[in-house]
């Protein structure tokens, strides 16, 4: 449900214009006007930021005073902040369409909205890793990361250490693209290397699993797929990976028991970058989250929120943030004690796992969630 | 009051004592010797001297006041004797005023005083039955009061004897008086609107040097009306109807980007399908907003920056101004596009503007506006300050209004209303000091009065004693029954409606009268004296209850809060703190500026507003509407002569969503969504948990606590302690909060001064936000509500209906203690929970939540 319209900034020439949802593109002129008021702010020295009717919202972007983007969505009552976050992801991805509208559509993939990667828990990250580190050492990179359905399961700690900017629209890139079992492509990465092209490659080896590897001219695309390299680099966790795809989505350790009243939960913790799952989620509902939080002496510690379908609970610690969607028969005085165990059991978890990182810091300004 | 009070007892009491001997008939002679109030008697046309028996207890020569007398300074009242023939058909023995005249009647005056003194005998027109004599002469009204019959005085104790002595008669004299207090008044006429010039507040409150006050104006604004008929490319300002601005260099480039203004509201509605609300603009590293109000083919907008005046106040101010100007003028068309209005218009604006860029620090520090300050914040731009009564005390204004708004006439059957009564009550409100003490009007009639009452500066006058003896008679364009035509039984024109303000001293009674008769036999340009005595006997019978001490008990009373807006409490260097240390962070340079003080703004308005408690008052729980079985619903159910008047009665019920719903306007929707959004808080003693408990059943109605407790985090898991005593851990106290626009929360001034301390005006701060949080939760439930109009917007807003939202904020108290600052106190912790009032409350889940913070 958005329109986003790309032009340069000097002549109003336009790049690109994309319209995600049932609506008919809009007229060129219609385009001009947009451009053209943001120009004519300028030229009497004041600057056009943002105008809402009543339900929808107009964002004025300019990148490197040469580009600018007009962003016309739906007006989700959060700061500017979200939307502006958008606005720089769209740009990064400015070349690629399925990825910008990839950003606009509702997904299960939420980097983009909190700032930290999606990630995905997995039984046996050991076996994982493992085989990853293997297989990407086989690749000559250092760049390397298996994602189960879209969500990081494992990644060597190069690919860990890249900017969350880079990574999150590497995630969403690669759930973005037509599922294939292989690809080989050529992208920049906007925050690392802008101007140096890299190959992507993937390889499916299970429905819904992916493996990446970013590496340089070796090796080929063909040379990977001969030889059954994957199958031997990957044999020992396929069986693992299908025990747990079919599990999917509950892929918790044994060792945590959620309370029935949880229909879906998500932690972020900043020190493993982001965890996140979800369990039994009615597909159909959004929940948007708004919280804005303008600074560290602003941040609300928790909320929660009642509405006629669900009940949410959100937790935000110095390290982590926990969301959690409870049924609506969960009685409000419960939530709080049921978030505070089952934070406190993933917090635990969390930290008997292997790729602990510590050095990560996730932004606090924005917390957005949209949990699906 | 002495002297009014001797007034209301004449008008009561009056009659003649010989030929052009009008005598004062007050029945304390001793009294009526000290009172310096004259007479003047109008003789009508048909009004001839008659003699009648003199009452034996009136032997008193009291000088005769003639008509030559000057008119003493205490004032005067207008008498007015009419004599009145009735026809009968054929000679009778009148048994009855009522089978033989059709003359229904009752005794006047209230009841206690009346027995009291041991006198019922006042006799007055209740009702006039159709087909009768008293009906075909044609003279007489409901609410005469007789004074004699055939040449003799008629109480109610000799009203038989009298009428059985009289014999066969086959016609009969009356004399009737409507008196009325309208001289010794300050009359408000609107034709030449005296007004009671906001400068003048503003002077008088303002202790800051000039330099400060032109300051204050060094930032963009503007507010514009433009049209859209002649394109700016033509010469110069044409498309300019009409602008204002304190400072004509700060509004140069505003006025420059007009263009911008009109290719917004132009384009964007092919673009979204759906009108422009606002724009912001960074002009001077000056976040600025602009909102839009549209109509016809013009454009009315306003601008402030943000850091003055968060764009959701400022929407709210734009759409309260349209409205004043719809009240004043008709139409925005006729307010803007007539040249004489201009100096009227100028100064609405400039009040407006100079609320709105006074920057919100210098509201919320005292010293600026303390002599009157809760109605001079909750004025036109906000909600209402309301005055929370023990509920027999509420029963008691409620009564006394409705009594007020039945003109003490018998309810007469429909056809024969129309005939002897000039005006219909549409409802009234009472206000006491500012403070809005009793409303019996629909939302968007109290609206409309409410604006023009902050118009004429009534309240603020009432607020600061200067009140003394106002009317106000204004014709309304009421927004609600704009363009409508009624029907009164015979005939059917557009709704004239007078809005009646009569104010005593420091207390304001506000009536809406409709017109129910053919409006051109009517006189519109002054009160009908009948009912702005009704008005005065109302606060008379107030007073005499001593309602008002109870009122000034409440108000003077330390735990019972002042009232003010929140929104005084966004400090504006902290937006501006915000905005700065976010353009540092150069990771979002660019991102910063446009946003952040902008959204933490936004949410906010004038509409969650908080009312700050101490701790061992809130035994008087707030009402937050009417009982059901009030007398509101039912008189208006039994008055209903349209849709909106039952819709009005369910709305009184309290279901918010079928209000919103039964009203197509979305402008009025956004305040009456307010009006639902009921915030309040509640603090907790951690000490003292039985009382918190106590409060917590009392407060069910009520719609979010603010839960003070110090807690101690302890690695993952969450620990308790308890706090000690001390002001910072008794905040926020039960609060109730109830206006027809909106709620008001906050520390009363006093305490406010208090605790003037950094952390409580972090505190403070942060209980604002996370309700401005709360408050823009609600709202997305409320646009649910909204019906397309006659476009469909391509982009829906999508509604996750929340009706409670909780938010916890933490807060690290700087190290106190002076010099040795060793000790470095535990972390605060305060929960903030808003519900909405559309979902009825579980009591045993509501104590529940209070221990929500310690739950384990």
């Amino acid at each position: 449900m958005a329109y986003v319209i790309a032009l340069t900034s000097g002549g109003g020439v336009p790049l690109f214009t994309r319209t995600i949802g049932d609506y008919e593109a809009l007229p060129f002129p219609t385009v001009g006007s947009l451009n053209g008021v943001h120009m004519f702010t300028e030229t009497h020295g004041a600057k056009l930021l943002s105008t809402r009717t009543q339900n929808a919202k107009i964002v004025w972007q300019v990148f490197n005073d040469s580009i600018t983007i007009i962003i016309v969505t739906v007006d989700d009552g959060a700061s500017d902040v979200h939307l502006k976050t958008l606005l720089q992801f769209i740009y990064n991805a400015m070349s690629i369409y399925f990825l910008i509208d990839k950003l606009l559509e509702e997904s299960l993939l939420i980097g983009h909205i909190t700032g930290c990667l999606d990630t995905t828990a997995f039984t046996d990250i050991d076996v994982l890793q493992d085989c990853l580190e293997a297989f990407v050492g086989w690749c000559n990179t250092e760049f390397g990361c298996v994602l189960i359905n879209g969500k990081l399961a494992a990644s060597t700690t190069r690919w860990w250490n890249l900017p969350s900017t880079d990574s999150i629209l590497l995630s969403l890139l690669i759930s973005a693209m037509v599922h294939s079992a292989s690809k080989d492509i050529a992208i920049y990465l906007p925050a690392t290397f802008p101007d140096v092209p890299h190959r992507l490659m993937t390889f499916q080896i299970l429905d819904g699993v992916e493996v990446c590897v970013l590496c340089g001219s070796t090796p080929s695309h063909n040379e990977v797929l001969q030889n059954q390299i994957l199958d031997s680099y990957w044999r020992s966790c396929i069986d693992i990976l299908k025990n747990d795809m079919r599990n999917a989505p509950k892929v918790l350790p044994p060792s945590i028991t959620l309370d029935f009243g949880i229909l879906g939960r998500k932690c972020l913790a900043t020190f493993v970058r982001a965890l996140s799952n979800f369990t039994g989620i009615d597909d159909s509902a959004a929940i948007d989250m708004d919280e804005n939080i303008i600074d560290e002496d602003n941040t609300p510690v928790e909320t929660y929120m009642c509405s006629d379908e669900y009940k949410l609970h959100a937790l935000h610690k110095k390290n982590y943030q926990c969301f959690i969607m409870f049924s609506k028969d969960v009685p409000v005085y419960a939530l709080r004690s049921v978030l505070s165990s089952t934070c406190y059991m993933d917090i635990q978890y969390l930290k008997f796992n292997t790729w602990v990182e510590m050095n990560m810091l996730v932004r606090a300004e924005n917390m957005n969630v949209r949990a699906l | 009051m002495a002297t009014e009070e001797k007034e209301v007892k004449i008008g009561r009491h009056r009659s003649f004592h010989s030929h052009r001997k009008p005598s004062n008939l007050d029945v304390t002679p001793p009294s009526s010797a000290r009172r310096s109030h004259s007479f003047k008697i109008k003789w009508l046309k048909n009004v001839i001297p008659i003699k009648f028996r003199p009452f034996a207890h009136l032997d008193d020569d009291s000088p005769i006041q003639t008509t030559d007398d000057p008119i003493s300074p205490a004032g005067a009242a207008d008498v007015v004797f009419r004599k009145i023939t009735l026809q009968l058909d054929t000679p009778t023995v009148i048994t009855d005023l009522e089978d033989s005249l059709g003359i229904k009647v009752q005794f006047y005056g209230e009841l206690s005083e009346t027995i009291q003194e041991g006198k019922l005998d006042i006799l007055q027109v209740a009702g006039i039955d159709s087909n009768s004599p008293a009906y075909r002469c044609g003279q007489l009204s409901i609410g005469d009061k007789l004074i004699s019959i055939n040449g003799h005085e008629v109480t109610t104790s000799n009203l038989d004897e009298l009428l059985k002595s009289l014999g066969e008669v086959s016609e009969i004299e009356l004399v009737v008086t409507r008196v009325a207090f309208l001289k010794d008044d300050f009359k408000i006429q609107p034709d030449k609107i005296t007004r009671i010039d906001p400068d003048l507040i503003v002077s008088k409150g303002d202790t800051r040097q000039n330099d400060e006050e032109v300051d204050l104006y060094q930032v963009p604004h503007v507010a514009l009306c433009l049209t859209m008929g002649s394109s700016a490319d033509e010469d110069g300002d044409k498309d300019i109807v009409y602008k204002f601005s304190l400072s004509d260099t700060q509004a140069k480039v505003l006025t420059a980007l007009r263009g911008l203004f009109l290719t917004m509201s132009d384009v964007l509605l092919q673009v979204t399908l759906d009108n422009v609300f606002a724009t912001s603009l960074l002009i001077d590293k000056m976040i600025t907003n602009v909102v839009y109000y549209q109509f016809e083919q013009n454009l009315f907008i306003l601008a402030v920056p943000d850091q003055r005046c968060g764009l959701f106040l400022l929407n709210r101010t734009i759409r309260n101004i349209a409205r004043l100007l719809k009240v004043l003028y008709g139409s925005l068309h006729s307010a803007f596009f007539s040249t004489q209005n201009e100096q009227n218009l100028n100064k609405i604006f400039k009040y407006a503007l100079y609320r709105l860029l006074t920057p919100a620090t210098d509201l919320a520090s005292m010293r600026f506006l303390k002599a009157f300050y809760p109605t001079y914040l909750a004025h036109l731009f906000e909600a209402a300050p309301s005055l929370f009564l023990p509920n027999v005390d509420q029963a008691l204004v409620s009564g006394a209004l409705t009594k007020l708004e039945c003109g003490s006439y018998f309810q007469m059957p429909g056809q024969m209303t129309h005939t002897r009564r000039a005006y219909a009550s549409l409802g009234s409100c009472l206000f006491y000091k500012g403070y809005l003490v009793a409303s019996r009007m629909r939302d968007e009639d109290f609206l409309d009065t409410r604006l023009l009452c902050f118009y004429y500066g009534l309240l603020d006058a009432s607020k600061r004693h200067i009140g003394g003896n106002i009317t106000l008679w204004h014709k309304m364009n009421l927004q609600r029954l704009q363009g409508e035509k009624r029907s009164y039984g015979v005939f059917t024109e557009d709704s004239y409606v007078y809005l009646l303000v009569v104010c005593v001293n420091s207390c304001v009674i506000a009536t809406l009268l409709e017109c129910i008769i053919p409006s051109d036999t009517i006189s519109q340009s002054e009160a009908d004296p009948i009912y702005v005595n009704s008005a005065r006997d109302t606060i008379k019978y107030l007073e005499c209850d001593g309602f008002f001490a109870i009122c000034d008990d409440r108000i003077n009373n330390v735990s019972c809060a002042e009232l003010a807006s929140a929104d005084t409490f966004t400090t504006s260097d902290s937006a501006v703190k915000r905005s700065s240390s976010l353009s540092a962070s150069s990771r979002r340079s660019t991102v910063s500026t446009g946003n952040t003080p902008n959204h933490h703004r936004h949410p906010s308005g004038g509409s969650i507003n908080f009312l700050l408690r101490s701790p061992n008052l809130s035994l008087n729980v707030s009402r937050h509407k009417n009982p059901p079985n009030s007398p509101v619903v039912d008189r208006k159910v039994l008055s209903a002569n349209d849709d909106g008047s039952v819709s009005a009665a369910t709305l009184r019920n309290g279901n918010p969503e079928k209000l919103s719903s039964s009203h197509g306007n979305d402008l009025l929707e956004a305040d009456s969504s307010q009006a639902r959004e009921r915030a309040s808080s509640y603090g907790l003693h951690r000490a003292s948990p039985i009382v918190s408990r106590k409060n917590a059943i009392s407060a069910n109605t009520a719609y979010s606590y603010l839960d003070t407790t110090v807690e101690q985090s302890r690695s993952e898991g969450f620990s308790i302690r308890n706090v000690t005593s001390g002001k910072i851990n008794v905040l926020f106290h039960y609060i109730g909060i109830n206006s027809k626009t909106g709620m008001l929360i906050s520390p009363t001034s006093r305490e406010l001064a208090s605790i003037d301390g950094a952390l409580q005006r972090k505190i403070v701060t942060k209980f604002y936000w996370a309700c401005a949080v709360i408050r823009n939760t609600f709202l997305s439930r409320q646009g649910q509500g909204k019906k397309p109009e006659n476009v469909s917007p391509k982009f829906v807003k999508k509604s996750l209906n929340v009706y409670e939202q909780g938010i916890l904020f933490t807060l690290s108290p700087e190290r106190v203690g002076g010099g040795g600052g060793k000790k470095l106190r535990k972390p605060l912790r305060y929960w903030v929970i808003g519900y909405h009032e559309s979902i009825s409350q579980n009591i045993c889940e509501v104590a529940h939540r209070i221990g929500f913070a310690w739950n384990k």
